[in-house]
């Protein structure tokens, strides 16, 4: 009885509802001056691709939480798509030139493909460097600043401070100093993240309770394991909420930078067609900026899960 | 000989701008092989003698020597079992009893730890518990699993403050044998040296060879008395003779004895 509930609420439910709705919608004449297109052939591939995952998920996902993510996120995508192609192609609300119909920017997207995988490479390899860099030392410094009782108190002054400065003022000294324009976006991602990471690691490493630090005492354990066995678990929560930031601050920094001076990347993508007005394409890049971070965040969020499985629920 | 010799120990901890003094001219020793309990009332000083022992700790006068030599910090000829168990939550009951023995023995393969420390859990009953983090454990198990990581990593002394607290009676008592069994070992090793703290009258007397009574503001050993009873010791049997019960009513008067002094007679809720 059970099982046959669960499958039939797998039938009918708001994803599947909200695809058919679109289809409808899909039937609707056209409500534009601008050609739309003769039939919207890129969105139903898009929003049919979107109901086979959903399908596929439904079928073969015993996982509930794997489904019930798929449900919310594809039928929260299929909103947006509604509302979208109803405000622009079907009534006609919007600026038609200023918001152009899903139709035009999926096809925009599909005819800028192989540019925007490598452009969306470019921004990400940027990142990497940036941002990799700025947690591995951001981690390092800080737990050894963390760790020094002496340089407490003076190190969390300089922090507090330096961490307020926007890390964008950085960069036409950056500009002014470094070689390659390359290297000035990866410099100041790298600032920007940096100093959260640096100071919640440093906060999380100099507060771990004292009761942690006397087990390891008493254990005899050396400094190494100390800080990886003890120490760095001990404030890996911190940690994390550092890194998030800087993420954050990352993705923020890339663009700008690759909106103000850079020859590649999303940033730069979105800065080039806007000096055209093209907004398909402006809106192609929003999309691919939006759709890389929601997956960055996402992996962020599992890896953190994973390592902190330990804390109570 | 003396394993450990505990010589004019005073402890103060700065309190504001003032001292305050916790232990006070504390003496005695343990015998190697020597079972010995403190007892006395709560904030009297047992826990932080027992940090002085383990060396996490350094007291204001006074030394500790062990094998006749000053402690310099803490060893790994002590196992420590804290009054507020301290695993680390990161690690599951098994790593967490594993990591202990990896700190006491060096040398020893993964494979062997991971026996043993199975071994362990399994005597102190948490052997279906054994992959589950601190977090999703009791108070009286992760107390178990703390008890479990000392005794596994088989050190020559014990410092143990009121293990047995957060446990019930019925664990309680296989926790007390299985203590003494290690305690006295297979007869090739040396016994061990314990040093025990708890509230516990009746434990006190089962366990140890010699119980050290301390009064409190400031901590100071009150009595030291030897335990008169044969080992091994038969619990149900012991508790009924009459000598268990006089030995027990001198503890007792001694113990609340001392309580009415400090306090000149007034009436004492307790
Ligand atoms: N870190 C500290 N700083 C200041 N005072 C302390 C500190 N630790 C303990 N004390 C004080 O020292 C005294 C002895 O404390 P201790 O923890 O050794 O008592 P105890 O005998 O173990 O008590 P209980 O049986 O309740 O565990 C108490 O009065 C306590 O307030
Ligand atoms: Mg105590």
């Amino acid at each position: 009885m059970k099982y046959k509930d669960r499958k039939f609420t797998r039938i009918l439910n708001i994803t599947n509802i909200l695809y058919i709705l679109l289809w409808l919608v899909q039937l609707m004449p056209d409500n534009t001056v601008e050609d739309q297109g003769k039939f919207t052939v890129y969105t139903v591939v898009f929003m049919s691709a979107l109901e086979a995952v959903f399908i596929i998920i439904s079928l073969f996902g015993y996982k509930k939480q794997l489904y019930n993510t798929a449900k919310s996120i594809i039928s929260t995508v299929f909103t947006a798509l509604l509302l979208w192609i109803l405000a622009t192609a079907k009534f006609n609300i919007l600026n038609e030139s200023m918001f152009p119909s899903p139709e035009l920017v999926l096809q925009q997207l599909a005819e800028d493909h192989s540019r925007l995988i490598n452009d969306a490479l470019s921004s990400l390899q940027t990142l990497a460097k940036g941002y990799l860099t700025a947690v591995v030392s951001g981690i390092i410094l800080g737990s050894l600043a963390g760790m020094s009782k002496k340089l407490c108190d003076s190190i969390a002054y300089i922090t507090s401070f330096l961490k307020l400065i926007p890390p964008i003022v950085y960069i036409p000294y950056a500009i002014a100093c470094l070689p390659y324009y390359s290297m000035v976006s990866t410099f100041v991602i790298f600032v920007a993240s940096f100093w959260p990471v640096f100071s919640c690691t440093f906060s999380g490493v100099s507060n771990v309770d004292k009761q942690y630090i006397d087990s390891a005492n008493v254990l005899n354990v050396n400094v190494i394991s100390r800080i990886w066995n003890v120490i760095l678990p001990a404030s890996l929560s911190e940690i994390f909420i550092g890194c998030n930031q800087g993420l954050a601050y990352s993705f923020i920094l890339l663009t700008s930078a690759e909106m103000i001076g850079g020859s590649s990347g999303i940033g730069y993508y979105i800065k080039y067609y806007s000096d055209f007005g093209d907004f398909k394409r402006i809106i192609v890049g929003i999309l691919v900026i939006g759709v890389i971070i929601s997956i960055l965040t996402f992996l962020i969020n599992k890896l953190e899960k994973y390592l902190l499985r330990w804390k109570a629920k | 000989m003396n394993k450990i010799e505990i010589k004019h120990i005073t402890v103060n901890y700065a309190d504001k701008g003032s001292l305050f003094t916790a232990l006070e001219d504390v003496t005695f020793s343990v015998g190697a092989g020597e079972f010995v309990s403190i007892i006395g009332s709560s904030g009297c000083g047992k826990s932080t003698l027992l940090s002085i022992l383990e060396g996490i700790n350094t007291p204001s006068k006074g030394t500790i020597l062990i094998d006749g030599k000053p402690i310099e910090g803490t060893g790994t000829d002590r196992g420590v079992v804290f009054q507020q168990y301290s695993l680390f939550p990161w690690m599951s009951a098994r790593n967490n009893v594993a990591f202990g023995i990896k700190q006491a023995k060096k040398g020893i393969s993964r494979a062997e730890r991971m026996k043993i420390s199975d071994e362990f859990l399994d005597k102190v009953g948490l052997k279906s518990f054994k992959n589950k983090y601190p977090s999703q454990l009791s108070g009286g198990m992760q107390q178990r699993v703390a008890i479990a990581r000392a005794l596994a990593m088989d050190t020559e002394i014990l410092l143990m403050d009121e293990p047995f607290g957060a446990i019930d009676a019925k664990n309680r008592t296989v926790l007390q044998e299985l203590l003494l069994k290690l305690w006295e070992g297979d007869g090739v090793q040396d016994k061990k040296t314990v040093v025990f703290v708890t509230h516990d009258i009746d434990e006190a007397i089962l366990l140890s060879d010699r119980i050290v009574m301390m009064s409190a503001s400031p901590g100071k050993v009150y009595k030291e008395i030897t335990v008169p009873f044969k080992r091994p010791r038969n619990r149900a049997e012991l508790v009924q003779t009459r000598e268990y019960g006089l030995f027990r009513n001198e503890l007792i008067s001694l113990f609340y004895g001392d309580i009415i002094n400090k306090i000149g007679g007034e009436e004492v809720v307790l």
